[in-house]
């Protein structure tokens, strides 16, 4: 062992100068534009892409409204003697549907981000947390037990969903809530949940059971203005409250220990976030029924379009919006003559792509 | 041995139970007496043999295959969490079944048989190869991730298929909840040779697990080929799961908790867990049936219903006793 | 009994040094408010880690915590961070109970870094670092320019600046840990708690890393609070050291004041010299390994490495280490006692011409075994093996350590002492005793066992020789829960020999026989002979210290 020489002991590397120079700080300021640069490209183009398939269902169908005439109407001008015609096709058939499904995939794409995020982990989404389980369990049995329809089966898919989160809150709690408990717990109780939505289904007639099928498939078919006004109630008041606790997520991310070390109050933020999480699955089932995997998969592409780790909720919400909608255009137009309810679309599209992006990213090496 | 033995005996109350409860209760002495000196023209004898016994039978295969492939893909993937539901399996046999219905006019349960083994092997394998790549191997994770994203695929066709053939829904929605109800002897016939295969096959693998068991690394160490271990393991489960789901439906959870209760009864070593999952398996299986039977006089709710209801809690308990993630 | 041999070396809680004349905060710094803890009891569930402790956290200063594995540093840096509710006592913060102000306020003062956190995936090092101003945020602020100064003044001082645009992923550990540092600093605050902030670095990151933290100390007066594993690096960096052991002060001030030979040995259970670092003239604790320092000394009176080093240290070096402290002569006395097969010494009552001290001695009386005795050990567990060490409910376990002392134990369960988990490997619980760990303590420093199996009734016994390894998680602990609840601990240990013992000395002394055993009241009750214990330990004491 060889001492090193006094001299270099005594002179210790001085100190950085701690104070950042102005160069300093907008060299910051760069990355950290840069990162929001993108953010605010992606959310525009995703806005524009939401608004471009919006006007695309309003437009397309049997029979064809021009972009002129639709524009002309949504702004209330008058537009020559088919406009009976159009107000029908337009305000009564097609906009509520539009509009129920851009705000249920608002819901389904917020919330399964929220989960996914607040859970730390890309396989907590509401649809296989067993909360979406719920709600069809719940439906199923108003429509199968108690001959249900309509109002019912919204308000008991809701309450299922409610219920159900309750309960793997509640299973998941041990001194704190982990977020690897709580997925396990959920999958449990998903498979649980799901098996009595197959038992229901075979003391069902056959007209219940296709009728609780479309219901669990999900679908836009038989949306009205009444809907869409008790679904836009909802989020008036879900969706900023949403917004505003997904402030919480960048910390939340970092792990519970720094996340309380930031000043977050974590159960109670976490608790708070999972209800209005729940909150948005339940107006959005209610509304729609569990249109599959919208809110599994909104989180992952919104991430991987933003890239970073932000938690890009606004992102997430446009991309749960542009699936629906685009999935209920594909489902309506494009298999002839036969129209699917929009969940066959956004499962058979949504998973080969989480798939393939599981590939890709396993074989880069990331995949844990 | 004492314990082998007293499940050995569980084994044979649950068979016989099996074959005297039900919409008709039948004596265990008629039961006897149709085994050993059937009298086609007794109506009772008539219903256990042409009814409960191979409903028994195929319980008793079912379970034994599905304890097996559980405890099998816990081992692999050291993780004690995992069913063979994670690799697709049932949502690949329905999907197929679907297709078989829908498309081919399959209508009895012989048929499905063939479309339901397919569409396991063929998801399970999907699954793992997706779940395989890249750095790590298999991992848990991965593999959950893999499996219910092809589940949601799956699905969607699915309910695409009996969205628009309202006759294909009425038939499948009766094999979509999982039941040894109507298991008639050619089907148990028509599954057995794979079953048998499967269970031989699983029942030679402890000595590979208990390598496995101990990490990759300390398992090469000892000489093992874990690549050629795994795929063997895999295949096993494949066979066994897909035959058991093809013969039963979907039957969630069993795979799952047998081998704990395997576990606590042996002790760490495969090659005692597995026989013993072989025997726990059936237990769970029949008498859940049984249950099943008897809870809803005159009607039944199926055995897929009942192991999930009463797995689930199962579940919940593991999942909340400490540090259960790792195997 | 593990409580009273710390009580019996703590050092009385040494007056912290009058703290330095700190550098005049900057402008705009935040303020150092005040940590200590008032007799704080932490756990988790019912198992209590820290046990009413009192520490006063000197300002403006760096105090360092060490201690040996599982002592409750990390519990308590948590429990001083609000990361864990005490089960009685507090953490204060200027006095006020830290439980008693809301998350943010605590966040704004105090800052934590703890032990290796978690980034989320694709996260850039500017992002990550900006995340540390959410405690000045609230839920409706907005990014300031003061954010993005402190941002900037956090990467500036920890060197990060050049890696802004850079994935958190793709850095290097140490690279890593110095931008999880500067999201700390952009917090802001003027105390700072890291929880191994070091772990997983190489030595160059280990010191870059805490030069940043002394810089930081110097520059701004933060006050640090550091959880340390490498006791040289806690002594050379630490103005306060913080030794605990299982949940209590052993000792704190200054390094040079703390740390002895003796605290070294009775808190790490580690033999060592303590000389001065040639570098910094803090204390250097050099380990003594079961294969240096006794062997050595045994050889030549004054000269082991660490002797040598320090007479090549720079003269200006205090010599003071070199000369006998106590604690060597203590060394001495134990270094004396040879390690195992060495000849021996005089022993007490017999001439020494009687005593063998050589393997041809020892021949001369013993004959070779034959050869099916002599190769009797077999490599590995066979199944009739296995049978029998299954049907033990009871096994002695004997373990030595690195000093060459030697302890042997019995270890039994209801359902038998050990699971055999294959050829080569069993497996055993340790369930909670008297935490003397005595047989652990030695399995750490050398993992050489022998375990001998008893099946009562049965005169012969099997002997397994191997290497233990102790295992905290997992589920082997699971396979071993006895009525439901794991041992916290277990041991595996991998079989290298496998011998059987033969029955005679079982059958002459009737061991297993009934009607051989004494009657129970004849025979002291263990109560008895530790209160006999006690009283010959007390005796030999006080004949010390007042030279009877």
């Amino acid at each position: 062992m060889t001492p090193s020489t006094p001299a270099t002991a005594a002179t210790a590397p001085a100190p950085p100068a701690n104070r950042a120079t102005s160069g300093d700080v907008a060299r910051v300021s760069r990355a950290r534009r840069r990162e929001r640069s993108r953010a605010i490209v992606v959310t525009a183009g995703l806005a524009a892409a939401v608004t471009a398939v919006l006007l695309a269902a309003l437009a397309v169908g049997d029979f064809r409204i021009g972009i002129p005439d639709l524009l002309a109407r949504l702004v209330g001008q008058q537009v020559g003697e088919l406009q009976p015609r159009i107000d029908y096709v337009l305000f009564d058939l097609r906009l509520p549907r539009a509009v129920t499904g851009l705000l249920v995939g608002v819901a389904f794409g917020l919330a399964g981000s929220l989960f996914q995020r607040l859970l730390r982990n890309p396989l907590a989404s509401p649809d296989v947390l067993g909360i979406s389980a719920g709600a069809s369990a719940a439906a199923v049995l108003a429509i199968v037990a108690f001959g249900a329809s309509g109002f019912a089966v919204s308000a008991g898919a809701f309450t299922g969903a409610v219920a159900a989160s309750a309960l793997i809150y509640a299973l998941a709690w041990q001194r704190g809530i982990s977020g690897y408990r709580l997925v396990l717990i959920g999958i449990g109780v998903n498979a649980a949940l799901l098996s009595a939505v197959s038992f229901l289904m075979t003391r069902a007639d056959m007209t219940d059971a296709q009728q609780a099928l479309l219901w669990r498939t999900g679908s836009l078919y038989d949306s009205s203005w009444d809907e869409v006004a008790a679904l836009l109630g909802c989020l008036v008041v879900l969706v900023p409250t949403a917004l505003l606790l997904a402030r919480a997520l960048p910390r939340l991310q970092l792990g519970d220990d720094s996340a309380r070390g930031l000043g977050l109050p974590v159960e109670r933020t976490r608790l708070a976030l999972l209800l209005v999480a729940t909150g948005l699955i339940g107006v959005g089932t209610a509304a729609a029924g569990p249109v599959a995997f919208v809110a599994f998969l909104s989180g992952p592409i919104a991430s991987r379009l933003l890239g970073g780790a932000r938690p890009g909720t606004v992102p997430a919400a446009l991309v749960g919006a542009l699936v629906t909608l685009s999935s209920d255009f594909v489902a309506q137009h494009l298999f002839g003559d036969q129209q699917f309810p929009v969940g066959v679309v956004t499962g058979a599209v949504g998973a080969p792509y989480l798939l393939w992006l599981l590939a890709k990213s396993n074989r880069a090496g990331r995949g844990e | 041995m004492r314990k082998p033995l007293g499940i050995g005996a569980c084994l044979a109350v649950a068979a016989v139970l099996s074959l005297a409860v039900g919409t008709k209760d039948i004596p265990v002495t008629t039961v006897f007496d149709a085994l050993t000196a059937f009298d086609p023209g007794q109506v009772d004898h008539l219903i256990v043999t042409e009814r409960r016994v191979p409903r028994t039978l195929a319980g008793l295969l079912v379970g034994a295959a599905l304890g097996l492939a559980g405890t099998l893909i816990q081992g692999v993937t050291r993780n004690p969490l995992a069913d063979p539901g994670i690799f697709g399996v049932n949502a690949g046999a329905a999907l197929f079944v679907v297709v078989g219905i829908a498309v081919f006019g399959v209508t009895s349960l012989t048929g499905y048989v063939w479309f339901g083994f397919a569409g396991a092997a063929t998801a399970s394998a999907v699954v793992y190869v997706i779940g395989s790549l890249g750095r790590g191997g298999a991992s848990p994770l991965k593999l959950a991730l893999t499996g219910a994203a092809l589940t949601a695929a799956l699905s969607s066709l699915q309910s695409a298929v009996l969205l628009t053939d309202p006759a294909t829904h009425d038939r499948f929605r009766f094999w979509q909840v999982g039941t040894l109800a109507g298991r008639d002897p050619e089907i148990v016939e028509q599954a057995l040779p794979f079953l048998a295969a499967g269970i031989v096959g699983a029942l030679l693998l402890g000595k590979v697990l208990n390598g496995l068991s101990l990490g990759d690394d300390v398992a090469r160490s000892f000489g093992q080929n874990t690549t050629t271990d795994r795929v063997c393991c895999g295949l096993a489960v494949v066979v066994l799961a897909g035959a058991a789901t093809a013969l039963a439906g979907p039957i969630t959870f069993l795979g799952l908790a047998v081998p704990h209760l395997a576990r606590m009864v042996a002790g760490p070593d495969y090659r005692r867990i597995l026989p013993l999952s072989m025997l726990i398996g059936p237990v769970l299986l029949v008498l859940a049936d049984v249950l099943g039977r008897v809870v809803a006089r005159p009607g039944e709710v199926q055995a897929g219903v009942v192991t999930a209801l009463l797995g689930a809690p199962v579940l919940v308990v593991l999942v909340r006793r400490r540090k259960l993630a790792r195997l | 009994m593990a409580g009273e041999s710390a009580a019996a070396h703590t050092v009385a809680a040494a007056p912290a040094p009058a703290p330095a004349p700190a550098p005049a905060p900057a402008p705009g710094e935040s303020r150092r408010p005040a940590v200590h803890t008032e007799r704080i009891s932490l756990g988790y569930g019912d198992r209590r880690v820290v046990d009413e402790l009192s520490l006063d956290i000197p300002p403006g200063r760096i105090t360092v915590i060490v201690g040996p594995n599982a002592c409750g540093k990390s519990t308590l840096l948590r429990g001083m961070a609000r990361l864990l509710r005490p089960t009685a006592g507090a953490a204060c913060l200027d006095g006020k109970s830290i439980h008693s102000l809301s998350s943010r306020e605590v966040a704004q003062q105090l800052g934590i870094l703890p032990q290796s956190p978690s980034a989320p995936e694709g996260i850039t090092v500017t992002d990550l670092v900006g995340r540390g101003r959410s405690p000045h945020q609230g839920w409706f602020g907005r990014w300031t320019d003061a954010d993005e100064q402190a941002v900037a003044d956090a990467m500036r001082a920890t060197g990060t600046l050049d890696l802004a645009d850079r994935s958190v992923d793709e850095l290097s550990g140490g690279q890593r840990q110095r931008v999880w540092i500067a999201m700390a600093l952009a917090q802001r605050t003027g105390v700072l708690l890291l929880d191994e902030p070091t772990t997983f670095l190489d030595l160059t990151h280990q010191v870059e890393v805490l030069d940043l933290l002394a810089d930081l100390n110097r520059t701004e007066a933060t006050t640090i609070v550091a959880v340390l594993h490498d006791l040289n690096l806690a002594c050379r960096y630490a103005d306060h050291l913080v030794v605990l052991s299982e949940g209590r002060l052993v000792a704190e001030g200054a390094p040079r004041e703390v740390v002895t030979e003796e605290l070294v040995r009775d808190v790490f259970a580690l033999p060592s010299r303590v000389i001065d670092d040639p570098v910094s003239a803090t204390p250097l604790i050099v380990p003594i390994g079961r294969h240096h320092g006794s062997a050595n000394r045994a050889g030549t009176a004054a000269g082991t490495a660490a002797a040598d080093s320090v007479a090549a240290a720079p003269a200006d070096t205090p010599a003071d280490a070199a000369a006998d402290t106590p604690a060597e002569a203590a060394l001495d006395v134990a270094a004396a006692i040879p390690p195992t097969g060495a000849g021996s010494a005089a022993v007490s009552g017999v001439a020494s011409g009687a005593v063998v001290r050589s393997e041809t001695e020892l021949r001369e009386v013993v004959d070779e075994p034959v050869p099916l005795i002599a190769d009797k050990a077999a490599p590995a567990i066979d199944d009739e093996s296995r049978r029998f060490l299954e049907a033990a409910p009871l096994l002695m376990l004997a373990s030595a350590a690195d000093d060459g002392s030697v302890d042997v134990s019995p270890r039994g369960d209801e359902d038998g002492s050990v699971i055999v988990l294959d050829e080569r490997t069993v497996a055993f619980a340790d369930r909670q005793g008297n935490r003397r760990v005595d047989s652990m303590l030695n399995i750490l420093r050398n993992p050489r066992v022998a375990m001998l199996f008893l099946v009562p009734g049965i005169d012969h016994a099997l002997r397994i020789n191997g290497t233990a390894t102790i295992v905290r998680d997992g589920e082997l602990l699971d396979r071993l829960a006895l009525k439901g609840s794991p041992p916290e601990l277990a041991v595996v240990v991998t079989v290298s020999e496998l011998f059987v013992h033969c029955g005679r000395a079982f059958g002459r002394s009737k061991v297993w026989d009934p009607e051989a055993w004494p009657d129970q009241g004849s025979l002291p009750t263990a109560g008895t002979l530790l209160k006999a214990h006690t009283a010959l330990r007390d005796a030999l004491r006080d004949a010390e210290r007042y030279g009877s």
